[in-house]
């Protein structure tokens, strides 16, 4: 189907840009609301047929288009999709009507302003993910800073602004690094365009592997976050407000992941292997260092960002055990961790919004007062544990028999984090929900009302499927995530071939770049 | 004795000849308006400079042709990217002028005169490949400037900023023409292709004298583009100048002293090889500097001044690759120019705006806050010219710094391009301060609610000139782009 994907990737951003045309102001937002949501509704229809239009056996990219852009660099707008960023262009689709819905009551001030920041945030993780083109991806993944800087900044708790810039430039700083990778391989590899795909074809000289690969991974790894660089996250998933959270966590974060999987990783296979250890090592750190933080937590929401933390551990884990069942694993997982801290983050704000704190001693013996709340926050809990039979269990499982795999003892250490997780979670169940209610104010709480169901449902309705159901998923995942593995190792073997034919090729390229150092 | 008349092009001379008649004009004009009328002197102004833009775009530059005067005056591709650049910086100063409250009781005839003066000079000093006429389209243009600095007679500032501008400018430009003569002692020519010519035939032409006058040329042109170590004067002179002058000062005179620097540098050749470190190193001071001391500022106004200074250094990256990557370096510096006019002339609109709405007409950083809850559109002008002065997608400034980086890593300037991006990186955080101000922090009293100023219409004109360029040249920058790239052929 021609323009499918331009007319996804666009239309959140045309519907933004028309929302000027509405008014706001108090009483007057629904026009505004009932537009945005219906624009995000249209956009996961659309995303939804091409999901059923998706040839699950197809290993390449579907769905291409190509137009040129600035011809004289080499740079085209090309967009395409497979089985591995197939999905998390559907978890983008599907947050955003979630969150949108969700700040129905929750946003009350520039509700223009924030809707089309939602929208305009949209467009820029939907850019990401189907960019096929070094600068168009750059572009995405730089522009869709500003709308969620200004979601933190604007409609974020006490401490928003300081946040806002501290998440805005801990961005950049990595991001321009891989700006300037970006235009150094376009420049060595001679390939002459900025398509990605076109540089998968041809090796990077060994010898400037770690360099680009180093400035690459730092950029991602900030986004991930990889311990150490994740000290951003708390404030930023703290001060953010619901919706901002949601999507921070649910898609935001997978760009990093994505960055890896995508670019890092199939660009620079040989040092993608020299690194492997140490960014093992990291994730290692990472899994445990979250959930231990994520224990001594006494605010909710700080505990759902630590944990974070610790989950994409396990996805980074399997991204770096270098094997079929770690790659298409990680995918899962950065689906399940979108939906499920996803989910987590909106439960958050329900109770923020009934008692405007988070702090886990306020709280106690809730399952009395709203039944059906609580039980949604314990689905959401164990699925985020990764219960069998909910979704977050499958991809944990499937990335600690990759990490097996690999070295045994990676997926042991990994597997102390599942129980880690286990504590923190149920811990933090046992004192918000069960027992007596301990505090007057949380008596008379009311119920979930019917938008909060609305839109906790396709949360949970997702953490079931993939739970109980996950081979549609896998079947769409795998050929894509089997050739981005014989990718890789095919690479290394080319370059190992051949080096000096490959030295000689690139001499000419930068020999007088030599000569001025 | 045979005279041999030199080669005219009227044609291409006419770009430089309408500003001229414009502010002759303009002058006489006034004598015979009445006091405080300004619309005619203004409209004459804006006609003459588009008459000068359309035809300068009009123009197709051809080899054979360039030249006339013997050189002197020079219509190549490079100078016709450059009109176009000064050109439109003039016209958006006009018409920022013309919305300033504090010019309204000065008189209109010499303000829009010399701004038509100034450009022709800049003009000049961006046309010619030929060493005196650099000094004198310098000289043409710096004058008016000193003059414009102090327009504002009343106060005290102004007259600081006219004065420091005129001492330390006239300062430079002996050093500027002390190092011209060297060059000439050394090569015997004033002319950048003879020179070229000489340097390579004649080693020894190479010596002392020549690499002594270079450096004096260096530290001339430095003061005019405000690169460190040459920028002290810059803050105070931009701070105290009318804003709409500082508007011009920041933009013009960059394009045309940046256009003589890379002339001279790319005729010395290997010559000039040896300042490679010199510019390396004035380069990183410049844009590092400029961005860490930005960062403290409270007033707007100064702040932007540090930043014109950080993007002078961004700028000077382009020079440095300029030699070892000619094309991706000119064609990069142009685009960035242009880019630059748009950016930097709109922030400053919006901040004559904001300081027409005060009593006070103050420009610090608290007079902007909470601007999006009564001025929701230029506050979100505010904000593009910001973020593509930070340079971040999608606007013309990320595709700017884009294109410079390129030419420097082309070049083969890695730590220099690691350098620049890390520094802007720092110029993310003051940038988004005032995003932070405008959106995310309560309005403060003390905003005028008073009838809005006559010249509010152009003001719009050029804010919605500067946003839509600032847009275009970020999401669809090809044609562009291309024309950069066909203007960085140099003709002879």
């Amino acid at each position: 189907m021609p323009g499918l994907i331009t007319s996804i990737l666009f239309l959140p951003m045309l519907g933004g840009l028309l929302l000027l045309l509405l008014r706001e102001g108090e009483g007057k937002d629904g026009g505004v609301r009932a537009f945005a949501l219906a624009v995000s509704l249209v956009t996961f229809a659309l995303s939804a047929v091409m999901y059923l239009g998706f040839r699950p056996d197809y290993a390449g990219m579907q769905f291409v288009e190509e137009a040129a852009w600035i011809p004289r660099f080499g740079i085209s707008y090309k967009v395409g999709v497979d089985g591995i960023s197939l999905l998390l262009v559907m978890l983008t689709t599907i947050l955003t009507p979630v969150a949108i819905l969700f700040s129905f009551d929750d946003v009350r001030k520039k509700t223009r302003l924030y809707y089309m920041s939602l929208l305009f945030l949209e467009t820029g993780m939907l850019g990401v993910f189907f960019a096929l083109d070094f600068f168009l991806f750059y572009v995405f993944w730089e522009g869709m800073l500003i709308p969620m800087y200004l979601i933190i900044g604007v409609w974020g708790g006490g401490r928003r602004i300081y946040a806002a810039v501290k998440f805005f430039l801990y961005t950049m700083a990595g991001s321009v690094l891989m700006l300037v990778a970006i235009i150094w391989l376009y420049f060595a590899s001679g390939v002459g365009t900025f398509d990605i795909l076109a540089h998968f074809r041809e090796p990077v000289d060994a010898a400037l592997q770690p360099w680009l690969f180093a400035a690459f991974a730092i950029s991602f790894a900030i986004k991930v976050p990889i311990f150490p660089f994740h000290t951003w996250l708390p404030d930023a998933h703290v001060e953010a407000p619901t919706a901002g959270s949601v999507i921070l966590a649910g898609v935001l974060l997978k760009m990093g992941t994505y960055g890896f999987m995508r670019l890092a990783m199939p660009l620079f296979p040989t040092a993608a292997r020299e690194f492997a250890f140490l960014i093992i090592c990291l994730a290692l750190v990472g899994i445990i260092y979250g959930a231990l933080m994520a224990m001594v937590q006494t605010d909710v929401k700080k505990l759902v960002a630590y944990s974070s933390v610790s989950h994409l551990g396990f996805v980074m884990l399997g991204l770096f055990s270098f094997n079929l069942l770690g790659a298409s694993g990680s995918v899962i997982q950065m689906v399940n961790h979108g939906i499920s801290s996803g989910a987590l983050f909106l439960i958050v704000g329900f109770i923020y919004s009934r008692r405007h704190t988070r702090q886990i001693e306020e709280f106690g013996g809730l399952l009395r007062v709203m039944p059906v709340f609580s039980t949604f926050f314990i689905i959401t809990a164990l699925s985020s544990i990764g219960l069998p039979g909910l979704n977050g269990f499958v991809g944990e499982f499937t990335i600690l028999l990759g990490a097996f795999e690999r070295n045994a003892w990676f997926a042991v250490i990994a597997a102390t984090g599942v129980v880690l997780s286990a504590v923190y979670m149920l811990w933090m169940l046992q004192r918000v929900l069960f027992g007596e209610v301990s505090v007057r104010a949380n008596l008379g709480l009311p119920d979930m009302n019917r938008r909060e169901w609305l839109v906790m449902l396709p949360m949970v309705a997702l953490m079931f499927w993939i739970g109980l159901y996950p081979k549609p998923l896998f079947n769409r995942i795998e050929p894509s995530a089997q050739a981005w593995l014989s990718q890789v190792n095919r690479r290394v073997l080319r370059v190992e071939e051949a080096p000096e034919r490959k030295l000689r090729k690139n001499a000419l390229a930068y020999a007088h770049r030599v000569e001025v150092k | 004795m045979d005279i041999v008349y030199p080669t005219i092009h009227w044609g291409y001379l006419l770009p430089v000849i309408l500003p001229v008649c414009g502010a002759v004009l303009v002058l006489m004009w006034d004598a015979f308006l009445a006091k405080g009328e300004r619309s005619v002197i203004i409209i004459i102004t804006l006609v003459t400079l588009a008459a000068a833009l359309g035809v300068t775009l009009g123009a197709r530059t051809l080899p054979g042709l360039a030249a006339s005067f013997g050189g002197m005056y020079l219509f190549d591709g490079f100078t016709q990217f450059l009109y176009v650049v000064i050109l439109f910086a003039s016209i958006f100063s006009v018409l920022i002028a013309a919305a300033q409250r504090e010019l309204d009781d000065t008189p209109a005839g010499e303000y829009f005169g010399l701004i038509l003066f100034a450009t022709s000079g800049m003009m000049l000093m961006a046309a010619t490949r030929n060493l005196l006429m650099i000094f004198v389209g310098l000289e043409v243009f710096s004058l008016s400037l000193y003059v414009l600095a102090g327009y504002l007679r009343a106060r005290p500032e102004g007259n600081e900023a006219s004065l420091k501008y005129f001492l330390l400018g006239s300062f430079a430009s002996g050093f500027l023409l002390y190092g011209m003569a060297l060059v000439y002692g050394a090569t015997g020519s004033v002319d950048l292709i003879e020179i070229a010519t000489r340097l390579h035939e004649n080693p020894a032409s190479r010596g002392a004298a020549f690499l002594m006058g270079l450096g004096f040329m260096v530290v001339g042109l430095g003061f005019k583009v405000a690169a460190a170590p040459f920028y002290m004067w810059t803050p105070d002179v931009y701070e105290g100048a009318p804003t709409a002058v500082t508007a011009f000062m920041s933009v013009g005179p960059k394009a045309a002293a940046f256009a003589a620097f890379f002339r001279v540098f790319l005729s010395a050749g290997d010559a000039g090889g040896s300042f490679d470190t010199v510019l390396w190193v004035m380069a990183v001071l410049t844009m590092s500097l400029a961005n860490l001391v930005a960062i403290w500022q409270t007033c707007v106004k100064r702040m932007l001044a540090y930043s014109s200074i950080a993007h002078a250094g961004y700028l000077m990256v382009a020079l440095v690759a300029s030699r070892t990557s000619a094309e991706l370096a000119t064609s990069g510096f142009l685009y960035y120019m242009l880019v630059y006019v748009f950016m930097n002339m709109g922030a400053f609109c919006v901040l004559i705006l904001i300081s027409n709405m005060r009593e006070d007409g103050g420009t610090q950083l608290d007079n902007l806050a909470g601007l999006v809850s009564f001025r929701p559109g230029l506050a979100a002008a505010m904000a593009v010219f910001m973020v593509s002065l930070s340079g971040l997608p999608p606007t013309g400034g990320f595709v700017a710094k884009f294109h410079v980086f390129s030419a420097a890593l082309n070049g083969g300037y890695v730590w220099l391009t690691v350098i620049a991006v890390l520094n802007s990186v720092v110029a993310v955080y003051y940038y988004l301060r005032l995003v932070v101000v405008m959106y995310m922090r309560e309005p403060q009293g003390g905003v005028a609610k008073s009838a809005p100023h006559p010249g509010w219409s152009y003001a719009v004109a050029a804010l919605t000139l500067a946003v839509a360029s600032t847009l275009q040249l970020g999401i669809f920058p090809s044609s562009v782009l291309d024309f950069a790239h066909r203007s960085t052929v140099f003709f002879n």
